[in-house]
């Protein structure tokens, strides 16, 4: 009697030789030209001397967001942004500013 | 000329912008990438996919490296194609999920019984060997499912399959761990 554990390794192993094995289904003859249709299509691509922006952006987009989210934490704990302490205060006491009447 | 020599050639004609350059580049690699492709998409999307390969290796082609293998670099682009392809269809909620019949049940049964490598081989060849495949891959997301072939069914290290799908080594290790565990019990329970 063989153990659950060994029934499946040997089950992965079948798999293993099912999925090298799958077939491959015949491509169209025109296929390559129909690629190359497209390709001609498309713009150029940039060359690679220039700078890699977008990859750049979307790498550093993450710690971005970070360093914002900190900004913001920081400036409002302190009260470094005038419009937020202006609100605060028209919020809590609206008769300082003469804006009761509102 | 070795290929490595054509295809920088054939890549810097066309970034000087000679498209037709590029018919050189997919006749050399259509073989390549189209059997990537069909280990992991289904074969009535191995046409389209391969062909998404090589419009996505056309627009990236600026980021190609002087010091790297136009073949790797490629491979890399066509495993993350598939990867896409699987993320589509999960995120639309595509993936076919069969149930398996009384032939894979039989089929497993044999599995179960065979001894000779010879008769697992043949048991591979089968039919219900890719069906039995297919429905647990369909029970993975696409991030499982692809590391699960990557790592445990085409036995690729670690370190390449995360080249492969631009991850950390990390990322692959714990999904590789997580899939299998999660692909193990499902055939477990069919097992039983």
């Amino acid at each position: 009697m063989k153990s659950q554990g060994a029934l499946v390794h040997r089950l992965v192993q079948v798999l293993r030789h099912a999925h090298a094995t799958r077939p491959l289904p015949p491509l169209d003859s025109r296929w390559p030209e129909t690629v190359m249709r497209r390709i001609r299509s498309l713009p150029e691509p940039a060359g690679s001397g220039g700078w890699p922006f977008g990859l750049l952006v979307w790498r550093l987009a993450p710690a971005t967001g970070v360093l914002a989210l900190l900004a913001l934490a920081v400036l409002l704990r302190f009260s470094l942004i005038p419009d937020a302490e202006l609100f605060r205060l028209w919020y809590s006491e609206p008769q300082l500013l003469g804006l009761a009447g509102f | 000329m070795t290929d490595a020599v054509a295809d920088r050639r054939d890549v810097d004609r066309v970034l000087a912008g000679d498209v037709n350059a590029f018919a050189n580049l997919l006749r050399r690699h259509q073989d390549h990438v189209t059997g990537i492709v069909r280990r992991h998409v289904p074969p009535d999307r191995v046409a389209e996919t391969a062909q998404d390969v090589f419009i996505n290796a056309y627009r990236s082609l600026g980021s190609f490296q002087e010091k790297g293998r136009f073949r790797q670099w490629l491979s890399a682009i066509a495993v993350r194609t598939c990867y896409d392809y699987w993320r589509r269809r999960y995120r639309r909620r595509e993936v076919p999920v069969s149930q398996l019949s009384e032939a894979h049940r039989t089929w497993l049964e044999k599995v179960g019984a065979a001894d000779a490598e010879q008769q697992w081989q043949a048991l591979g060849n089968r039919a219900e060997a890719r069906q039995v495949l297919d429905w647990a891959l369909a029970r993975l997301s696409a991030e499982e499912r692809m590391v699960i072939e990557l790592v445990h069914l085409e036995e690729r290290s670690v370190r390449e399959a995360a080249r492969l799908l631009g991850w950390s080594v990390a990322n692959v290790k714990v999904r590789a761990f997580r899939a299998r565990k999660k692909m193990y019990r499902l055939l477990e329970k069919r097992l039983s």
